[in-house]
């Protein structure tokens, strides 16, 4: 097996534009476009915490169950980027909803995280998120 | 630091390479699911097709090597909306999922945002 190290990759064409090919040997996919462009796991209750997390400068605590994880470098817009992720809360499964209350950001993602069937808002002991889309 | 410049990598077998320590997405969406659905974004979607109030069906443009991909999502807080694939209508394909975005109580309602990523292998 060949292997190339470099500490840098950038397209010849279009600086952020590279191509990578499928599992499957027939399609390529956009390398940059795919790769997770922030995540964060936190301890979303009693003094909330950062566990680990990349692109991600603070967490603020909104509130019950609701969080804003600020960017280290921000997206290209405020509202044209994915994030998902993993909640639980008080034991169970639960999930995580964007604050679409006019916070979209390019520079921080807000949610709220609930408990598995639950219309309130609960604090998270493990809260997940990553972000996928376009940096800035 | 030194700069590699490629617009393609393949392995030398020509098939797909491995970059050490991730794995990149091959697929997310966002897009409002009122009205007349719109893609603000995307990555290999196609289309978003609305089938009926809170489903919708992803559709990739290029396909999955097969039907075991993953899929996250998330929704938005302004009436509790979380969003999952929809398997009640039909099994994920290679070149579509079917989705859904429900209200906390499993109503399925249209969301202003619906939030996927797929990973897993291309074809």
């Amino acid at each position: 097996m060949s292997e190339i190290k470099t500490d840098k990759l950038t397209g010849t064409s279009t600086a952020g534009v590279i191509l990578v090919t499928g599992e499957g040997n027939s399609t390529t996919t956009n390398l940059q476009q795919g790769l997770a462009k922030a995540w964060n796991n936190i301890n979303g209750t009693g003094t909330i915490a950062i566990r680990d997390s990349f692109n991600i400068s603070s967490i603020a605590d909104n509130g019950t169950g609701v969080y804003t994880h600020s960017l280290s470098n921000s997206m290209s817009t405020s509202d044209s980027f994915t994030f998902s992720g993993f909640v639980r809360c008080s034991g169970n499964v639960g999930y995580l909803a964007g604050d679409d209350d006019n916070t979209f950001t390019s520079s921080s993602v807000k949610h709220a995280t609930y408990g598995s069937g639950a219309t309130n808002v609960a604090d998270a002991l493990y809260a997940t998120i990553d972000v996928h889309g376009d940096l800035a | 630091m030194s700069t590699l410049k490629a617009d393609t990598i393949q392995s030398t077998g020509g098939g797909a390479v491995t970059l050490t320590k991730q794995s990149a997405a091959k697929a997310w969406v966002n897009f409002n699911g009122t009205g007349t659905v719109a893609i603000r974004n995307s990555l290999n979607t196609s289309t978003i097709t609305d089938r009926t109030t809170g489903s919708y069906t992803q559709n990739y443009s290029s396909s999955w090597s097969a039907v075991d991909y993953t899929v996250t999502a998330s929704g938005t807080s302004s009436a509790n909306y979380s969003s999952a694939v929809d398997d009640t209508d039909g099994a994920p394909t290679t070149s579509a999922t079917l989705i859904q975005t429900v209200t906390a109580a499993g109503t399925e309602n249209d969301s202003p945002y619906a939030l996927f990523v797929e990973h897993g292998d291309l074809a």
